[in-house]
């Protein structure tokens, strides 16, 4: 068991650095900051200036090293754009986005498990296949449809809900109802597909037959047979969601880190541009070890190699 | 688990589910209510909000270069000289200003100005900050806006009010660029250090600034004893908004009072709504295709340029492109320029001319070359570039496009790495052609220039060292008789700013794409 963490945590390691280097030279390869900087009319001597002083002039390798240097010192460094550390950036804009992502989650999984379930226990009737429609035409939306759809009806239309900023209850309901969308569907799949697994079982026909109430044999079976790929996606949803979800934050005006990474994209503000991408990549890595450890929980029948 | 039992035992099953959901609901409102801060609403008496597609990057006037930006500052801080809204220079900070000779500017400003702080503005302060923006304070960084200060050789207080500005070359667009200099303290920025202008800005402004949401609003309350007197508006909010059509929606909505570049799309929509106005100004930005005169053989010869000009049908493109938004112009300036002459001839479309210039010029056959272009900087950037590249395959040449994102964009053409053909819009604060003319026409490859002609260059230079205003348009008027006759690029237009907003707010836009709210007024309703 400690083998294993050792051995998945240092493989998390890696990832993450791979994805470090890989950004940090794709980034630098399209443009530059200082090429955004300047008017048109700036002297070619600003440019140099400017270049020199963000150490921009140097080989990549140079600055991948002080980079690294520096990050291992816990400095990540300053946004070319604001000139403020970028970890109070992150610190700003964090918080909003954990919020929106943690709302969605909630809010997928509070609806996709139960209306799986309610689809896999009335097996192929109307429910069920009616479910199964609108779960495939929901899985062809695209996130920025669905928000325009959402403002144009909730928000234009009927004045409902504000359409933009944060702040509020009110203000969260529109992107974490447009990023909660492909998730339910995946939950609510997922769960009625280990629903109707579980259900036609020997056991539970013993179970019904001694006489179980049906929630009970939905708690002790049903719901211990799917919580095995329901965590599993959970985790994965969640590393994505914490990525920023950069589409709909961008309609909603919502300051959170998709935000922040989109205007640094733009701006070529390397600093962040690394700052973000360690992060959510740390966070994806993190959330999928976790995954695998919960599963490793659920599921004692899993070991690896010759440990039980 | 035994409370669950019971409240699910003995139910339908769909009840059942339908409770979970609800269950569901109640806990998200829960989390949903920890939320911080309240993005403000509209306040009909009191506040106006102005959406803009991306937030201020600092709040140090010296230390930025974006108009997002500046529409903030311009309310904290104020210059010398500002603009009026027919664009001629006027006084602000300053009451009065005269060159006493070609290099030296004696300036008097107006008495009893006083900082937000209470500090009070004198000629030491305004010298402080002709220091800063030179690099004369030691200490300190800098600023992002001091390669415009360079032919500023120092300044000297004459008494209390009074200072003289000392120039090493006479400079006709000085006086433009003192319009765009805010005036920071003295005493605030040394006690504190530069830094806290950053996020502690103190102005002698219409506004002061209340509190700053990164990414998401900044709200400026009115300072109650500006010196021109106190603005009508009591709060003036900037949002972040960077998606159009969220503006848009705002704005119908009534989320928010005022949005730049609406989408000529839009345009029915927000005048179907009788509370919104759609409205335009001429803006200080030009388009051009650039001729990349010196890579490209049949650029230099000024009949394959001169074709190419009579190739392409302006007022067409303006038409049905740009829906009339634009202001086809002869050559680089449109009547707010300094340089205009309304004599000036325009190229007419005339593709027969064009073909039999070609002919001429020996390339009957016609060519191939790439045209650069941007991607969404500014509007229907590539539709433009379709639209030329379209009209010119009718005279034999073929164009390929090669449309960037703008960071690719900014890179490749700083590095002076651009194709045959560019399109691209410049824009000029100064609203002086000679700027733009220095910028992108003459020699050298400090500039945007692709283009060589020493006749044109002797001009600007001279226009740049001219006073007197008379003879400074008398030179930028051959200049460009010169252009005209021998062109850098295929003339396009002026293009045209597009806002929108709420009728509750009496305000109208400028042609410097400023955002300024201290004249403008909530109406009763």
């Amino acid at each position: 068991m400690g083998r294993y963490l050792a051995q998945r945590v240092a493989h998390a390691c890696l990832v993450v650095l791979g994805v470090s280097v890989l950004v940090f030279c794709i980034s630098r390869l399209s443009g530059d900051p200082v090429s955004l900087m300047l008017p048109m009319d700036a002297p070619r001597s600003e440019r140099i200036r400017i270049m020199h002083e963000l150490g921009l002039d140097k080989p990549i390798y140079v600055q991948y090293l002080t980079y690294l240097k520096r990050l291992i010192t816990g400095d990540l460094g300053q946004s070319i754009r604001y000139r403020q550390p970028v970890i109070e950036l992150i610190a700003q804009n964090l918080p909003n986005t954990l919020q929106l992502a943690g709302i969605s989650l909630t809010l997928a999984v509070g609806i996709g498990v139960p209306l799986g379930i309610w689809a896999g226990f009335k097996q192929d009737s109307l429910v069920d296949r009616g479910l199964m429609v609108i779960t495939t035409a929901g899985q062809s939306v695209a996130s920025f449809w669905l928000a325009s759809l959402l403002i144009l009806f909730l928000g234009v239309r009927w004045r409902l809900l504000p359409i933009s900023g944060s702040g509020t209850l009110l203000h969260l309901i529109m992107p974490a109802l447009t990023l909660a969308l492909r998730p339910a569907i995946v939950f609510a799949r997922l769960t009625r597909s280990s629903v109707r697994e579980v259900l036609p079982q020997d056991f539970i026909q013993v179970a019904r037959a001694k006489g179980l109430a049906q929630t009970q044999i939905l708690g002790k079976h049903v719901l211990k047979n799917a919580a095995i790929p329901i965590v599993t996606v959970l985790g994965m949803e969640l590393g994505v969601l914490l990525g920023g979800a950069v589409i709909t934050e961008q309609i909603f005006g919502w300051p959170g880190i998709g935000t922040l990474s989109i205007q640094a994209i733009y701006t070529r503000d390397f600093p962040v541009i690394q700052a973000v991408t360690l992060l959510v990549s740390t966070m994806v890595v993190l959330a999928n070890l976790l995954v695998d450890l919960v599963y490793l929980w659920l599921n004692p029948q899993v070991r690896l190699g010759g440990e039980s | 688990m035994d409370v669950i039992k019971k409240v699910f035992s003995g139910k339908k099953m769909s009840v059942k589910i339908l409770m979970s959901i609800f269950i569901t609901a109640v806990a998200v409102v829960m989390v949903a209510a920890t939320g911080v801060g309240v993005v403000q609403a509209a306040n009909p008496s009191t506040r106006v909000i102005v959406a803009q597609g991306a937030d201020a990057t600092t709040l140090d006037p010296h230390m930025h270069r974006e108009t997002t930006t500046s529409n903030v500052l311009s309310h904290i801080y104020d210059t010398l000289i500002m603009r009026g809204s027919d664009m001629s220079l006027q006084p602000l900070l300053a009451e009065s200003w005269t060159y006493i000779n070609d290099t030296t500017l004696e300036i008097h400003l107006k008495k009893g100005i006083r900082f937000h702080n209470g500090e009070e503005l004198t000629a030491e302060t305004v010298k402080y900050n002709f220091d800063r923006v030179t690099g004369k304070l030691p200490g300190a960084r800098l600023t992002k806006v001091s390669y415009r200060y360079v032919n500023v050789k120092d300044s000297e207080v004459v008494d209390k009010y009074a200072l003289r500005v000392h120039l090493f070359h006479p400079d006709s667009l000085f006086l433009g660029q003192l319009s765009e200099l805010p005036i920071v303290p003295k005493e605030y920025t040394e006690k504190h250090g530069f830094e806290i202008l950053d996020t502690r800005p103190v102005g002698t402004g219409p506004y002061k600034l209340k509190k700053w949401e990164h990414e998401s609003q900044i709200v400026l309350t009115r300072n109650p004893d500006y010196f021109r007197g106190s603005a009508a508006i009591e709060e003036v909010v900037f949002r972040v908004l960077p998606d159009p059509m969220t503006r848009v929606a705002e704005l119908m909505t009534g989320g928010v009072d005022i949005i730049v570049n609406l989408p000529p799309d839009s345009i029915p929509q927000v005048e179907m709504q009788s509370n919104l106005a759609v409205k335009t100004v001429p803006s200080a930005r030009v388009a051009y295709v650039w001729f990349n005169m010196l890579e490209t053989p049949q650029f230099a010869d000024v009949r394959v340029r001169r074709a190419l000009n009579y190739a392409v049908d302006v007022e067409a493109i303006i038409k049905y492109v740009y829906g009339g938004h634009g202001m086809r112009i002869s050559t680089m300036a449109p009547p707010y320029f300094t340089g205009y002459d309304p004599k000036d001839p325009v190229y007419s479309y005339d593709p027969e001319k064009a073909r039999a210039l070609l002919r001429e010029a020996g390339y009957g056959d016609g060519f191939t070359v790439t045209m650069l272009t941007t991607r969404g900087r500014f509007l229907n950037d590539i539709l433009l570039a379709q639209t030329i590249a379209s009209y010119l395959e009718e005279v034999g040449v073929h164009v390929n496009i090669n449309a960037v994102e703008f960071g690719v964009f900014a890179k490749q053409t700083q590095e002076r790495r651009i194709p045959e053909m560019m399109l691209a819009a410049l824009g000029t604060s100064s609203f002086n052609v000679l700027d733009a003319m220095r910028t992108i026409v003459r020699s050298g490859d400090q500039a945007f220039s692709w283009y060589s002609n020493p006749k044109v260059d002797v001009l600007i230079d001279k226009a740049a060292k001219t006073i007197d205003e008379e003879e400074h348009e008398w030179l930028l008027q051959e200049a460009l008789d010169i252009l005209y006759e021998d062109p850098p690029f295929i003339y396009l237009f002026a293009l045209e700013d597009i806002y929108g907003v709420n009728r509750r707010v009496d305000w109208q836009p400028r042609s410097d794409e400023r955002i300024y709210l201290y004249d403008a007024r909530i109406l009763p309703q």
